[in-house]
């Protein structure tokens, strides 16, 4: 009997113990298997932690692939003072590595309560340097920087960046395609605060900028450009070289060089006898006037409706429009535009590109100044053939000489070939595109052939180049002050011409903001100026020569 | 009885094993954890170094520096007119692969 009482108790004992188990039991398959996916999920957000990093902005490249600025890591190196073990090893041997006079590193270190700054951007070399030193209490915080592996090369056109962002010039134009791509990792840390991988949930790549810019013409037009204003002490000077057929530019420089604008889209000056090309090209297109047309120029001084006055730098008789053009006649240019009238003139301004943004899309280009044609009145007309009272930017002058060059069409110019990927890949493609045609071939041929003469016979003889035939005009235009009054003696020169001139490969425009030399015309400073760089372009790029030795051409005409 | 026993004594073996491989799992997952972020750490460094050394050699490789270099050894660029343009002459070419041709059937 008391065996069976003592079995009882021991069943009831274990079921006791068994029955808790079994809703336990429930409950566990419950959280382990139903609700598992939710609850690993939401175990997962309360342990593991996400950190994004920023990776290095993207790269910009030349047209042959030559890396003109990437991110390279550099590190800023601080100090916690209440951490640091060692202060005198440290005021010893950290201010050599730094280049910081030991005294003022020791004075800084004592007035400072715990951080200091020492110093930003240190290489490699240095990091290593002062990380061999194992010092507690000094920080090396690693940071991404702007570099530009070739050199000073077109700083203006590639800009600045922040750590972040760009400030202007491609870095500011292209940011969204340049900017760092944020990468998303999922990390736990142990109780040391060491960080253990999880998972990698995001990983951004970052896109590389491929321009049009050949690394070497840059190099020199920027070479050329310097010399030359410093020479002839101008304010300024710019360069711009452009492949004419296809818009792309292959060299955009000024000096000073201003790597917070770019000036070549910014600046505004009136163009002077460059601008001709525009007068002339639409009265050959209008059937207005044709090359061999006489037109008489007043022996180099008109009162233009009897109250201005308009002056040639030569006492010129009659000249025909090739002469006119060839010897920078303002007079006989102003004759051209007259018989073309106000409405012709004005509508082949506005093809040209003046007046209008040239499509680049930099922030800050300028349209030019061009008053609508209401406001026109007939001096203007007459003034503006001669390319004053008219304000264009040195793109929009490039390129029209461009459309020339090429056979009359006004091509959109790109400084952006492509776009690639980490891979290689092209995401983007800029093609070359063809605006508009402004001038037919025809006109176009006999535009080239009378620039072509007025480097053989005209104001631009200092551009020939023996063995090559080349095409341009010089342009002085005279400044104005705040008021907008002229000044005298204060000059803008320029020279924007094309070689070969039968096929164009190069178009180049230089200009020289206000020469203070005696030398102050476009002949005797931006003309050599442009001599020199299409010598480098024709060595550099191994252009044959195309023409007869110069006495035989010279016999031709 | 025995039976019972060892089906018991199978299920404890089997549910040791299985914690074993767990908890065994769990750590070398956190191992690899800290394996793959010093990886990650290498990876960065050597990269940068890369970067550092390509950096060098573009430097060296920089027109202005070329130039440089350049004056040092009294070089001098070239004029167009000291340019001697070598072209291929295609009809001289063909000509040569027919008396080739020709050559072969003699």
């Amino acid at each position: 009997m008391a065996t069976k009482t003592f079995r009882t108790r021991i069943k009831i004992c274990a079921y006791l113990a068994v029955f808790p188990v079994i809703p336990i039991s429930g409950k566990l398959f419950y959280l382990q298997t139903i609700k598992h996916a939710d609850l690993s999920k939401t175990a997962s957000k309360a342990v593991n932690k996400d950190i994004f990093e920023t990776g290095p902005r993207g790269r910009i490249l030349d047209s042959e692939g030559n890396v003109l600025v990437e991110s390279i890591t550099a590190w800023d190196c601080s100090i916690l003072k209440k951490e640091v073990a060692e202060p005198q090893k440290m005021l010893h041997q950290l201010p050599p590595l730094v280049n910081m006079p030991p005294l003022e590193f020791a004075s800084k270190y004592k007035k400072t309560r715990n951080y200091l700054s020492v110093k930003k951007n240190l290489d490699r070399e240095t990091f290593e340097k002062i990380e061999k030193l194992k010092i507690k209490g000094i920080s090396l915080e690693p940071k991404y920087k702007r570099y530009y592996p070739s050199g000073n090369i077109a700083r203006g056109l590639l800009g600045i960046a922040g750590e972040e962002k760009g400030l202007t010039g491609i870095e500011l134009l292209y940011d969204r395609v340049l900017g760092g791509r944020v990468n998303k990792r999922e990390i736990l840390r142990d109780a040391k605060g060491k960080i253990i991988y999880r998972n990698e949930t995001e990983e951004g790549q970052p896109l590389d900028v491929h321009t049009t810019i050949d690394k070497n013409i840059q190099f020199f037009a920027q070479e050329m450009i310097k010399k030359y204003t410093d020479k002839y002490m101008a304010n300024l000077g710019i360069v711009i070289v452009q492949a004419p057929h296809t818009g792309r530019i292959l060299a955009m420089s000024s000096y000073p060089e201003d790597p917070e604008k770019t000036i070549p889209v910014e600046w505004v000056y009136e163009p002077g006898s460059t601008f001709k090309i525009v007068t002339l090209s639409a009265a050959l297109e209008k059937g207005i006037a044709a090359p061999e047309d006489k037109f008489f120029c007043e022996n180099g001084k008109w009162q233009f409706n009897g109250a201005v006055a308009i002056n040639d730098h030569e006492p010129e008789q009659t000249l025909s429009v090739s002469e006119i053009i060839e010897r920078s006649s303002n007079i006989g240019t102003a004759k051209i535009a007259l018989k073309l009238g106000l409405e012709n003139y004005y509508y082949y301004t506005k093809i040209f590109g003046f007046g209008t943004k040239t499509g680049l899309g930099f922030y800050g280009e300028s349209a030019g100044i061009q008053k609508p044609m209401k406001n026109y009145r007939p001096v203007d007309l007459v003034t503006g053939s001669y390319g004053h009272g008219i304000g264009a930017t040195p793109v929009q002058m490039v390129n029209a000489f461009s459309a020339i060059a090429n056979g009359g069409n006004l091509m959109e110019p790109i400084v952006v070939d492509e776009i690639r990927n980490a891979q290689g890949l092209t995401v983007f493609a800029n093609e070359p595109l063809a605006l508009r045609r402004v001038v037919s071939e025809e006109t176009a041929a006999l535009v080239k052939n009378i620039l072509e003469k007025a480097v053989l016979f005209g104001t631009g003889k200092q551009a020939a180049i023996a063995g090559y035939s080349i095409a341009g005009k010089t342009g002085t235009s005279k400044k104005r002050d705040s008021s907008g009054n002229y000044v005298s003696k204060q000059y803008v020169v320029s020279f924007c011409g094309f070689f070969p001139a039968e096929n164009p490969l190069y178009t180049i425009l230089v200009i020289m903001d206000h020469p203070k030399t005696p030398q102050q015309y476009a002949a005797e400073t931006a003309v050599p100026c442009f001599r020199e760089i299409a010598k480098k372009i024709i060595t550099l790029k191994g252009i044959p020569p195309d023409t007869e030795p110069a006495t035989a051409r010279l016999a031709h005409y | 009885m025995n039976r019972i026993k060892n089906f018991y004594i199978k299920i404890l073996v089997f549910t040791v094993v299985f914690l074993f491989i767990f908890a065994w799992e769990n750590i070398q997952a956190v191992k690899l954890g800290y394996k793959i972020e010093d990886l990650r750490k290498e990876l960065t460094d050597i990269e940068n170094t890369n970067k550092y050394l390509k950096k060098e050699i573009q430097l060296t490789l920089s027109p202005e520096n070329l130039q440089e270099e350049a004056k040092k050894l009294d070089m001098v660029y070239p004029e167009p007119q000291s340019m001697i343009v070598v072209q291929e002459n295609k009809k001289e070419k063909s000509k040569s692969c027919f008396a080739r041709l020709a050559g072969i059937f003699k």
